[in-house]
């Protein structure tokens, strides 16, 4: 029997919690390492500045109240979009149905404003949030029933709705002047306004909307045992099962919640462009579900935050109405979009992999 | 105090009577250790136990309260929880909220208070006196904080009966004995355990009672002091096996087909040499992160070392994908089969043919369409894979079938070394005793092999020589009369 020397130091060994090697890079690979959800949150941060600066430093006259304002105007409703999207994206599922839901919700809203006559805001409200949590509601049944994915169910309930409006309705826009008086102030109240050069700008009363939906959404996702549960669902399905969630109101929760925000996100638009065109909107749902990866959500589910959607959010807005302002045409908006999100997504994967690689894990290598 | 009576429960899947009119009894504070072969139904009876399933005939007595079948929340409940064998965690999610997610989906109030599920946790996971970072995801941290975390999760209600499904077998023969600890901890704090495991030595250090299942049946119940692992082995098997040493016979001028010289990895392994001829089988011994499973997939070309060189029958070999490794003839059978060896779903036959076709392609790298049947049927034979054909999933076996077909596919490579780590975890003696035998084979046939394992005795029986591994390195030799069992395991204590 041979003994051999064993003056080496222990190394690290796979059961230990990575540790920084020591020195600024060390404890840099560390705190990159660790970050996970937060780097995401601080690295889009980043980002959205450094274009800021860029944009402010082509064309100095960007940095306004009034560009401020006008982007919280345009930006809102797809940010509340985002949000129920985020919800489905947690629980491992995707949407796909939620513009063609948001359009529906807000023709019958405008149409059954009109023909009862109740020229109110909450009332068009209540009704496009109801439309839509049905129709979400009726995705989370087929859904949990038959076992589909959700992607097939959502895409079918997509396309059911849009042939729906396009057959039963003509696909006949109901113009500015058809329109309730009530959802025409809509899109042009302001909460306040200041003189500016020539005339006033004033911040949209979409910004109540919008606080309403990020504090229901933060609620709901960090607050509440359901809101875990569509994390553990997302996580670990089986184990949630066992756990004994019930799939059933879990699954009637996110897509009826998913579907309410679709129905306000869309009459917020309609009043928004003061014009209620079924054709609208469908076609541009991969932006929104672009929005909620590039802000840290899983197509396999379990991770994604509130905070990380809105700024995800705010960097394809950014990118989708500034471009004209830094001399570029606004069709170079999809092409930027699509480079953040392969970056971001890449990013992340390369920690994970690193993460794994360290645990001698070769998945995703 | 009987806690939990069993009686007459049978179950019956298409096909198999999975259980058959099953008695059994687990008192307070007891550790009941179930043993069988895979597939004998100890999984399926456990599952009827936490009302994963439902038996088709039989009673379940709690506490003298009788019921046909229990729902999971039911059973939970009663308490009586489960430690799955994939643990059922959320990777995704931190350590805290893992531990109290139970708690916190059964609570009344809809609403979360973190610092409440900061605190139970910590408090769970003091019960077994372990601690881990509360705010780190899951999924980031190793198996044995996983397991730990399921532990503590199943402790947070009011549980009176632990079920613990082969918890050791994916765990770190460090992290086992730490898991014992906590398991002795549950007993003396009055909860009852059934442990169910294929390490008949840990059986053996913690069971009061063992009762013995084969083909859904319960075969015997014994006190530990009534039984050998010999006679173990026998009552869950029907066989009686064979345990002597590897043969001796390595002729003396056999070729030398592998040698390692001075290699080494930062934070892995350090100065590794050692030379392996045909025919012959070496074994490597140690913790694990003392760089054995590191070296194993250096040589196979997934983990460049840093230096030193690896010369394959007089080549030198310097291996950067699993590619190069398998042109010099070096194989892999890697620890966890089912993510790094198997495609589960797909048929027997492109399972085995899966890593040969490019050698069986004919012109344009077009394979002929019989050749997955051949190699497939041949390596079914060869290697005695149970299963009525070729064309079944992969999924459908027993864990010793898949690992056969693991073991298939590498040798229809035709390799000139073979590494196998850990080649039979989880898998029961039957389906062990036929994997050594192979291997033995293939030694005989001059095939040099190198054998990772925890498993002490499969290494003393396997092996012409052993290396004792720690921190990297190699700090010691074993072979001929020195390669006990008892002598592996005091070198490895020694270390700490």
């Amino acid at each position: 029997m041979k003994m051999k020397s064993n003056d080496m130091p222990h190394p690290q060994t796979k059961s230990d919690a990575p540790l920084p090697s020591g020195g600024t890079t060390g404890m840099l690979k560390a705190a990159l390492s660790r970050l996970g959800q937060q780097s995401t949150v601080s690295m889009l941060s980043f980002i959205i500045v450094a274009y800021i600066v860029v944009v402010a430093l082509i064309s100095p006259d960007f940095l306004s109240w009034a560009t401020a304002f006008d982007l919280v105007r345009s930006g809102a409703a797809w940010m509340i979009v985002a949000l129920g999207v985020l919800v489905v994206m947690i629980s491992g599922g995707i949407d796909v149905s939620f513009l063609a839901n948001a359009i529906l919700s807000a023709y019958v809203a405008t149409l059954v404003t009109k023909l009862t006559g109740i020229d109110s805001l909450s009332f068009a409200i209540l009704i496009a949030i109801a439309v839509g949590a049905f129709v979400g509601t009726i995705n989370g049944l087929i859904i949990h029933l038959f076992s589909l994915p959700t992607l097939i169910t959502t895409l079918a309930m997509q396309g059911v709705i849009h042939g729906f409006l396009m057959v039963f309705l003509n696909a006949r826009p109901i113009t500015a002047g058809r329109m309730p008086s009530s959802l025409r102030h809509f899109g042009t109240d302001t909460l306040f306004e200041f003189p500016s050069g020539a005339g006033y700008i004033g911040l949209s009363v979409f910004v109540v909307p919008l606080i309403i939906a990020i504090f229901t959404t933060w609620y709901l996702l960090n607050r509440t045992a359901i809101g875990r549960a569509i994390y553990a669902v997302g996580s670990n399905k089986v184990a949630a099962m066992r756990a004994g969630v019930n799939l059933l109101k879990v699954n009637l929760v996110i897509y009826g919640y998913a579907g309410a925000l679709a129905g306000l996100m869309g009459l917020m638009m309609v009043s928004d462009v003061r014009l209620v065109d079924p054709t609208t909107l469908i076609g541009n749902e991969l932006l929104v579900l672009a929005a909620a990866i590039i802000g840290g959500a899983k197509l396999t589910g379990g991770a994604g935050s509130v905070p990380g959607v809105l700024l995800g959010m705010t960097l394809v807005t950014l990118l989708s109405n500034t471009l004209v302002t830094i001399g570029l045409s606004a069709s170079w908006s999809r092409f930027f979009i699509g480079f953040a999100l392969v970056l971001i997504a890449s990013i992340s994967h390369y920690q994970t992999k690193r993460r794994n690689l360290r645990q001698l894990n070769f998945e995703n290598v | 105090m009987e806690l939990l009576r069993l009686e007459g429960l049978s179950k019956r899947y298409i096909g198999t009577q999975a259980l058959d009119r099953v008695d059994l009894s687990v008192g307070t504070g007891e550790v009941l250790c179930l043993a069988g072969a895979n597939g004998s139904g100890k999984s399926t009876l456990m599952k009827c136990v936490v009302g994963a399933e439902t038996p088709d005939s039989g009673r379940i007595i709690w506490q003298g309260q009788s019921f046909s079948k229990l729902t999971p929340a039911q059973s939970r409940q009663l308490g009586i929880d489960i430690i799955y064998q994939d643990l059922s965690i959320f990777p995704e999610q931190t350590v805290a909220e893992n531990v109290a997610f139970h708690a916190v989906q059964s609570g009344r109030r809809g609403w979360i208070n973190w610092s409440e599920v900061d605190r139970i946790a910590t408090e769970a996971l003091d019960k077994i006196g372990a601690k881990l970072p509360l705010h780190t995801r899951l999924g980031d941290l190793p198996i044995g904080a996983r397991q730990t975390t399921a532990i503590a999760r199943a402790l947070t209600g009011d549980c009176r009966l632990l079920v613990m499904d082969e918890p050791t077998t994916a765990l770190p023969s460090r992290d086992v004995a730490h898991l014992l600890d906590m398991v002795r901890r549950l007993k003396a704090d009055g909860i009852s355990i059934i442990f169910i495991s294929h390490k008949l030595e840990e059986l053996f250090d913690i069971a009061d009672r063992f009762v013995i299942l084969r083909d859904g049946c319960k075969v015997a119940e014994h006190a530990p002091s009534e039984l050998t692992s010999k006679r173990l082995s026998f009552l869950m098997t029907g066989v009686e096996f064979d345990s002597s040493k590897a043969s001796q016979d390595l002729p003396k001028a056999a070729p030398t087909i592998l040698s390692v010289e001075s290699l080494s990895r930062e934070k892995q392994y350090e100065d590794v040499s050692f030379s392996l001829k045909a025919g012959e089988t070496i074994g490597f011994a140690g913790l694990t992160g003392a760089g054995r499973t590191e070296i194993a997939l250096s040589l196979y070309g997934l983990n460049p070392p840093d230096s030193g060189t690896v010369t394959v029958a007089g080549n030198a070999l310097n291996a950067r994908s699993p590619l190069d490794a398998i042109r010099a003839g070096i194989a892999l059978v890697s620890e966890d089969r089912q993510t790094q060896g198997l495609f589960p779903r797909k048929p027997i036959k492109e399972n085995i043919s899966a890593a040969s076709y490019q050698a069986r392609s004919g012109a344009f790298g077009i394979i002929p369409p019989t050749v997955e049947r051949e190699i497939g049927d041949e390596w079914v034979r060869r290697v005695r894979v149970k299963t009525p054909s070729s064309d079944e999933p992969v999924q459908t076996l027993s864990g010793g079938n898949q690992q056969k077909v693991v073991l298939a596919k590498c040798l229809a490579t035709n390799p000139k070394i073979l590494i196998m780590d850990n080649p039979t975890v989880g898998i029961d003696v039957g389906s062990k005793a036929e994997i050594h035998e192979i291997v033995r084979d293939l030694a005989r046939q001059g095939r040099g092999i190198i054998m990772i394992s925890d498993d002490l005795e499969e290494l003393v029986m396997s092996c012409h020589r052993v290396f004792v591994m720690e921190a990297g390195k190699l700090v010691a030799e074993f072979s001929g009369d020195d390669l006990t069992t008892s002598a592996l395991s005091a070198r490895l204590r020694s270390e700490g």
